[in-house]
């Protein structure tokens, strides 16, 4: 059995950041990756848009992964690829050891150690998953594999496309298709705005003079072996389906961008405490489970985050959390609720220990302009000229305004109109 | 005299609020409105008389291990050369290995821009 300070689940952006944290702070991480390579998605997003907040530039997915490869590979950090962790054996003392089951290239693989970081992102929703119906036709992907085919593989996937779903993955892939002179037929979209940034709908879809259909729902594919078309419907107010408002729209290849989820199946099976509205585990303001001590998540796992920048300062402060934790041992702590109110879907972290700053990660349910986002308890407001449920929101609450809330136990924080 | 007047309408996108700004060419001259500062008019008038991007996409890499590499213009050119940039690169081949940042092309299409790697790709035979 080998053992390590910490085992760092999944090598995308989240668990290196926090490998080369834990490695600045003196200790000796193992991280475990499951693909080919480590990198993550930002391996094949050959987009710029990344590192604008974390780097001040603007590099593509490709160029901001490697040189945080290329860190790690300095750094001879460990890792092993085609390793997939299939287990985790909890216990919450320090020793013994929580312990991780992977089966990789060389045989079963069985680590130990006192601190895991969860970093595995998250998974992308299938056809199957949004309601469309018809025969399992080949020529459907998500949005991620057809990605992986045109810029890490090299292989156009079809010529007349369909996109479901007008979220920033499937804007960017719109413009890849047609740039890569594949015509893109339609992007779908239920929700009567775009669930993309505007920097999106511009550059992608307008420059590219690609239709965006808002209000509209696919309901069904056609085909015999391969898909030949899509059956659209329209939706009211509440998102029913209009009957007689059917289109077909014929292409040969249907790409699903209907979002991200988590990916916390070995979390679940473990029985952290997780939280419906972000469908990831409930934290408190160190990243760690709230039910778990010595598990913590960051990244995609944590919450499906839009900027790459904030998956790293996830990474980076579960590191630093695991770093004291290993340092210093277990302490008690109490905790105030963060309690949401209007117009906000959801709050990271849930929980906050009140002993420091705090970065709030939020994003709300509806757009509005104009607003403030107040936090009752303690009379603190932030202004916002917008706020999109595309665009997450990150605040810092400073600890001086937090020890108001001696003896309360909870934060509320809510949207309201100037 | 009839004058013509040509209206486009933008929606800006160096903030998040996205301002529809509609711009109005007299001539010469541009005349826009609905914009909220004036970074929306910058944008306004550089996407009207000089819209730029900068060009993303793939090309061959021989004995590599991976088949191909991604690139990108090194800065932002001229929005109806992104296209050929895209065709042209469809017709390239290279060796591995390749470096992060390395020149593929020099001056593409005369641009002004290199082409370059935005990856590394090692060698395998
Ligand atoms: C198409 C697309 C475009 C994007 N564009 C931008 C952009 O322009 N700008 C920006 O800032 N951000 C962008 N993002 C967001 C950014 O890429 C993600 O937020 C970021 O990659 C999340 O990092 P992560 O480390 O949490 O997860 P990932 O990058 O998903 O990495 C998770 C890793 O865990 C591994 N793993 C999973 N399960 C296991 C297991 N059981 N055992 C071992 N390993 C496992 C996976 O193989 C993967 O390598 C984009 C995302 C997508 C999908």
């Amino acid at each position: 059995m080998t053992r390590y300070d910490a085992v760092i689940i999944g090598g995308g952006p989240a668990g290196l950041s926090a490998a080369l944290k834990l490695r600045e702070k003196g200790f000796n991480p193992l991280v475990i990756e499951s693909g080919d390579r480590i990198g993550g998605i930002p391996f094949q997003c050959i987009h710029p848009g990344f590192g604008l907040h974390y780097l001040g530039e603007d590099l593509t997915g490709t160029e901001f992964i490697q040189r945080i490869i290329d860190k790690v590979e300095d750094q001879g950090i460990e890792y092993r690829i085609r390793s997939h962790v299939v287990k985790i054996i909890y216990s919450k003392n320090r020793y013994p050891y929580k312990m991780i089951e992977a089966i990789s290239p060389h045989g079963f693989l069985e680590v130990e150690a006192p601190i895991i970081i969860y970093t595995a992102g998250a998974r992308e929703r299938t056809l199957f998953e949004i309601g469309v119906t018809g025969r399992r036709l080949s020529g459907v992907f998500t949005a991620g594999e057809a990605q992986a085919y045109m810029d890490v593989y090299g292989i156009l996937p079809g010529s007349r496309i369909v996109i479901i779903g007008s979220g920033d993955v499937g804007l960017i892939m719109a413009r890849r298709f047609a740039l890569e002179g594949a015509k893109v037929e339609a992007v779908i979209e239920m929700m009567p705005w775009p669930g993309g940034l505007t920097r999106n709908i511009v550059q992608c879809l307008m420059d590219y003079d690609i239709p965006l259909l808002l209000g509209r729902m696919a309901i069904r594919l056609e085909g015999k072996r391969r898909v030949e078309g899509v059956i659209t419907i329209r939706v009211d107010e509440d998102l029913k389906p209009i009957p007689g408002s059917e289109e077909y729209i014929e292409c040969d290849t249907v790409v699903v961008s209907a979002g991200l989820i988590p990916n916390v199946r070995l979390l679940e099976e473990m029985g952290l405490a997780m939280d419906p509205s972000t469908r990831g585990p409930i934290v408190d303001d160190y990243l760690e489970s709230i039910t778990h001590h010595g598990i913590f998540i960051a990244g995609n796992s944590l919450v499906v985050n839009d900027l790459v920048d904030y998956v790293v300062e996830q990474g980076e402060s579960a590191a630093e959390s695991a770093s004291i934790l290993l340092s210093e041992g277990v302490k008690p702590r109490s905790y105030v609720r963060i309690a949401r109110g209007r117009n906000i879907r959801f709050a990271i972290p849930q929980y906050i220990s009140c002993e420091r700053d705090v970065v709030l990660y939020m994003r709300v349910q509806k757009p509005e302009y104009d607003v403030r986002i107040c936090f009752e308890e303690i009379s603190k407001e932030f202004r916002y000229p917008v706020v999109r449920p595309g665009e997450m929101i990150r605040l810092i609450l400073r600890k001086d305004d937090l020890t108001f809330l001696k003896g309360l136990d909870r934060l509320s924080v809510e949207v309201r109109r100037i | 005299m009839s004058m013509n007047i040509v209206e486009h309408r933008l929606t800006c996108i160096v903030c998040p609020i996205g301002c529809i700004i509609t711009v109005r060419m007299l001539g010469d001259g541009l005349e826009a409105s609905g914009y909220r500062c004036s970074r929306g008019l910058d944008y306004v008038r550089q996407e009207i008389l000089d819209p730029r991007r900068i060009a993303i996409t793939v090309v061959k890499v021989r004995y590599g291990d991976t088949p191909v590499v991604p690139v990108k213009t090194d800065k932002p050119i001229p929005k109806k050369f992104v296209r050929e940039v895209a065709r042209l690169a469809a017709y390239m081949e290279i060796e591995a290995p390749v470096e992060l940042g390395q020149i593929l092309l020099e001056n593409i299409l005369g641009t002004g821009a290199n082409l370059i790697a935005t990856r590394s790709v090692r060698r395998i035979e």
